[in-house]
């Protein structure tokens, strides 16, 4: 858990990223595939990454840990703040002492995630051994604590449980264990509960919301829109590796400012009623060899119009939300009832 | 209309058990029940949902349904016909009847095939259609599912995920089905693209009478689809009806818990949920 000190969620930003550019090795040459994203982390706060495949949305949250598969993915510029700390300039070796211990990284499969040769008391005991020294007994007994802390009854015997032995859910817990042992200041949740069922999905979620009462940023990345209506604080949406949209998550939802974000909304088929026609948004997102010099969504934009084949930038709207829209001002786009 | 229309597929009483353990001798000493005593009707131009979570047995039972699998008990009837009773080279025939549409369009269509052949094998195999009528009929085929005429000679590789769920209906619609099988068949694809292909899918419904089996983890996509729900827990089926009665008026505790479950987008749909379900429903499964 973080030092007492650190405890009262403050409003400085856990984490920020500034301007971060990623370009990726294509048959078509190094393209752009994640251009212009800003976003804040805050302590205690879940930040919800919205976004379809191809977004960018993965290969940002796998940036800050610098787990991209380098040389085909390269950082090309922009910042990625960790207090006084840029991750995206640290030297491999300081950066190692960081991943888990203040900044770690959940991800969808819990089984392809955790090592099958080890039990689940190992496998969280390196995680405190390595970074904070303990000995085998003490790291042993803290996983136990850990477990229980990530709701896994019979804390005692499941130590002792291979990886294989557990469900799912109960996988994913232990994998959320391991990123807290050391109680980091940020933790990435990559579609943490997308191989999860419903019913499960809701309990990892409420875990993670219990965890950031001790001051925890989350950065919950999904393409799931109920999950990130229902569990996240402040979202930001990404479109073809552009940040399109970001606020608190109610204001979004009520008041999409881009023409994107209120398509998907439409789209996301409810369980309240059945619909003569499932809103769709036409076509698909280009390829990133492919995307026009403006706006990235023009071409399957009800609303496009010849100002929008300018380039366009994120730009503050007050009350903390920002947008991408040269039309924003003039648009009322719909959103979900409050 | 709707109570007239004859049933296309009847299962009745099925049941499968997989063999877990066995002993030095090989005897079977531990089984496991995936289906048990399952029975259902789906009816011309309808959608039956078979929905539940993972392990529950929706995917066992549609693997029984398309005699994939032999069920221990139980018979299988479609349109007409008991399928459970049939040899192999009569099943081959009555196949075309029953199309599958799988989960994942990037492992479901052979990546060495192009689209016409992969479209056109159903059109080779059941009416020995080949060549020039075989490219017309595929290029009709593509048409009606949102391609076009020029994606005949394309390889799987060269579409996008949502693209190619729409070569695999074409696949399935060339054998002239009754039925259609669509197993998680859009649970793979982006929202956006997933409610072009659940459109689609009621389009072909609407204009040529088709039935769905429709499985689905997903219930907001179940509700845009389905006539009839049957909502399957650990191989049995807890609770079945008319779709709007499940959703708006479930019986069983734990198909209130599965729907208290699901993320709602909206906060007003959501606080509506919170009185349809009441508290001790929503109580910790642990996973």
């Amino acid at each position: 858990m973080p030092d007492p000190a650190n405890t009262e969620p403050s409003n400085a930003p856990a984490l920020t990223i500034e301007g971060l550019r990623i370009s990726a090795a294509t048959e078509h040459g190094r393209v752009d595939v994640v251009d212009d994203v800003h976003l804040t982390l805050r302590p205690g706060r879940i930040t919800g990454l919205a976004g379809e495949s191809g977004s960018g949305k993965t290969v940002t949250g796998l940036a800050v840990l610098r787990l991209l598969a380098e040389p085909t993915l390269r950082v090309e510029s922009g910042r990625i703040l960790l207090g006084d700390l840029d991750l995206a300039r640290l030297p491999r070796g300081e950066l190692r002492a960081l991943r888990g211990r203040r900044v770690s990284m959940v991800f969808q499969e819990p089984m392809t995630s955790l090592d099958p040769a080890f039990t689940v008391g190992t496998l969280i005991g390196e995680v405190l051994r390595r970074h904070l020294g303990m000995d085998r007994r003490a790291a042993r007994e803290r996983a136990v604590e850990l477990l229980d802390r990530v709701g896994i009854p019979e804390p005692e015997k499941r130590v002792d449980s291979f990886p294989f032995q557990l469900s799912g859910g109960m996988q994913q817990r232990v994998l959320i264990a391991m990123a807290v042992a050391c109680g980091p200041d940020v933790l990435i949740a990559d579609e943490p509960t997308t191989a999860l069922d419903v019913t499960v999905q809701a309990q990892i979620l409420r875990l993670l919301r219990s965890l950031t009462d001790d001051g925890m940023a989350v950065l919950l990345v999904t393409h799931d829109l109920g999950v990130l209506a229902e569990h996240c604080d402040d979202l930001v949406v990404m479109y073809a590796g552009q940040v399109v949209e970001t606020g608190p998550v109610d204001d979004v939802l009520a008041a999409p400012a881009h023409p994107y974000t209120a398509g998907l909304l439409a789209a996301v088929p409810s369980t309240a009623r059945r619909v003569e026609r499932l809103a769709t948004i036409p076509g698909t997102v280009p390829p990133p060899h492919l995307l026009p010099a403006g706006c990235r969504f023009v071409a399957r934009c009800p609303h496009a119009a010849p100002v929008c084949e300018e380039p366009v930038t994120l730009e503050d709207a007050g009350g903390g939300r920002s947008r991408r829209c040269a039309r924003a001002a003039e648009l009322d786009l719909e959103g979900v009832g409050r | 209309m709707s109570t007239a229309r004859e049933v296309v597929l009847r299962a009745t009483g099925l049941t499968k058990r997989f063999t877990t353990r066995r002993n030095v001798l090989g005897r079977a000493v531990e089984r496991l029940t995936a289906v048990e005593d399952v029975s259902f009707e789906l009816r011309a131009g309808k959608t039956l949902a078979l929905v539940g979570e993972s392990g529950s047995g929706k995917s066992t039972t549609a693997r029984l349904v398309t005699a994939l699998e032999k069920p221990d008990a139980g018979t299988v009837e479609v349109c007409g016909t008991e399928w459970t009773a049939l040899g192999r080279s009569a099943l081959r025939r009555e196949r075309r009847r029953m199309q599958m549409v799988f989960q994942d369009p990037y492992a479901s269509l052979d990546p060495t095939k192009m689209v016409v052949h992969t479209v056109g094998e159903p059109l080779l195999v059941h009416e020995g259609v080949r060549g020039q009528e075989r490219d017309r009929r595929v290029a009709d085929l593509l048409e009606r599912v949102g391609l076009s005429a020029r994606h005949l000679h394309r390889y799987p590789y060269e579409f996008s995920g949502g693209q190619r769920q729409r070569i695999a209906i074409a696949r399935a619609l060339a054998a002239g089905p009754d039925i259609i099988v669509a197993d998680e068949a859009v649970s793979a694809l982006d929202v956006s693209t997933q409610a072009q292909v659940l459109n689609l899918l009621l389009d072909l419904q609407r204009d040529s009478g088709l039935a769905f089996l429709f499985i689905s983890h997903d219930l907001g996509v179940v509700r845009q689809v389905a006539d009839h729900v049957a909502v399957m827990h650990r191989g049995r089926l807890v609770e079945s009806g008319p779709a709007d009665e499940i959703y708006e008026s479930p019986r069983e505790a734990y198909t209130k818990s599965l729907l208290a479950a699901v993320p709602e987008v909206s906060p007003s749909r959501r606080r509506e949920r919170a009185g349809l379900v009441t508290e001790s429903s929503t109580g910790e499964v642990v996973g």
